[in-house]
C-alpha cells in the first residue's frame, strides 16, 4: 500500500507541480522502488483512459 | 510519453515499468555525477534515455528471436496483447459506470466538454461567472471521478490481476 507522501509525489509529478527538491526526491524514489514505478504507470494508465473517455486530448491538457 | 513509446514498439506494461525504472536509474547516476540544470528539459531528457534503453532491449530480443529459440515468446506476446485489449475495454466500462455516479452537475459539465463545447460556452449554459470557473469545475469533477474509480471494486480487481 502506497503512503500519502508517495501518493502526493506521484500526483504532483503527473500534474507537473513538483518543486525542484521534490522532483529530485521523486526521481530517486522512482529509480529504485519497483512498487512506486508500478503505481506511476497505473496512474498514467487511468489518467489516459479517463481522458479518452472524456474526450480530452493532449492539447487541452496542456 | 515513455508508456506510449514502449507500447507502440512491441512492449508490454511490464516493459514500460522496467524501461522507466531503468531510465530513471541511469538518469540518477548521471545526476549524481554531473548535476542537471536544465529542469525544463527534464522530461525530454528522461524520455530520450528510456527510448534508447528500450531500443537496445528490442534489439537484444530480436537477436534472440532470430536464433529461432523463442517462438513461444511470440505467442505469449499475442496473448498478452489480447489480454491488454480486454483490460482496456474493462477499464473504459468502469469509467463509464462511475461517470453515472457523479452529481448531475458534474455529468453535465463533463458531457458538455466531451461534446466539444468550450469552457466559456459551458459557463454560459450553467450560469457560471466565466470560463475559468467552468474549467475549474471540470477539473474537480474529473478528480472526483478518479476517486470514485479507485474505490470501485471492479477497478481494484483489474489492478490486482496484474
Amino acid at each position: 500500500m502506497m503512503n500519502e507522501k508517495d501518493k502526493k509525489l506521484i500526483s504532483g509529478f503527473l500534474s507537473d507541480k513538483l518543486s525542484r527538491e521534490e522532483k529530485a526526491e521523486f526521481l530517486k524514489k522512482a529509480s529504485t522502488d519497483k512498487a512506486f514505478i508500478k503505481e506511476i504507470v497505473r496512474e498514467i494508465e487511468l489518467d489516459d483512459a479517463i481522458n479518452e473517455k472524456l474526450g480530452i486530448n493532449q492539447e487541452e491538457k496542456d | 510519453m515513455v508508456k506510449i513509446y514502449v507500447l507502440q514498439h512491441c512492449g508490454s506494461m511490464e516493459d514500460v515499468e522496467d524501461t522507466l525504472q531503468d531510465g530513471l536509474y541511469k538518469f540518477m547516476k548521471f545526476y549524481e555525477k554531473n548535476g542537471f540544470d536544465q529542469v525544463d528539459k527534464l522530461e525530454n531528457y528522461i524520455f530520450s534515455i528510456c527510448k534508447n534503453s528500450w531500443l537496445k532491449e528490442l534489439e537484444k530480443r530480436q537477436k534472440i528471436k532470430q536464433s529461432g529459440k523463442f517462438i513461444v515468446e511470440e505467442l505469449e506476446d499475442d496473448r498478452f496483447a489480447l489480454k491488454e485489449k480486454y483490460r482496456k475495454e474493462a477499464l473504459l466500462d468502469i469509467i463509464e459506470n462511475n461517470i453515472e455516479l457523479l452529481s448531475n452537475k458534474c455529468q453535465e459539465v463533463l458531457n458538455y466538454r466531451r461534446n466539444g463545447l468550450t469552457c466559456n460556452e459551458i459557463a454560459e449554459l450553467l450560469n457560471l461567472k466565466n470560463g475559468q470557473i467552468a474549467k475549474d469545475k471540470h477539473y474537480r469533477c474529473k478528480e472526483r471521478l478518479r476517486e470514485l474509480i479507485k474505490k470501485d471494486k471492479a477497478y481494484r480487481d483489474i489492478i490486482n490481476d496484474e
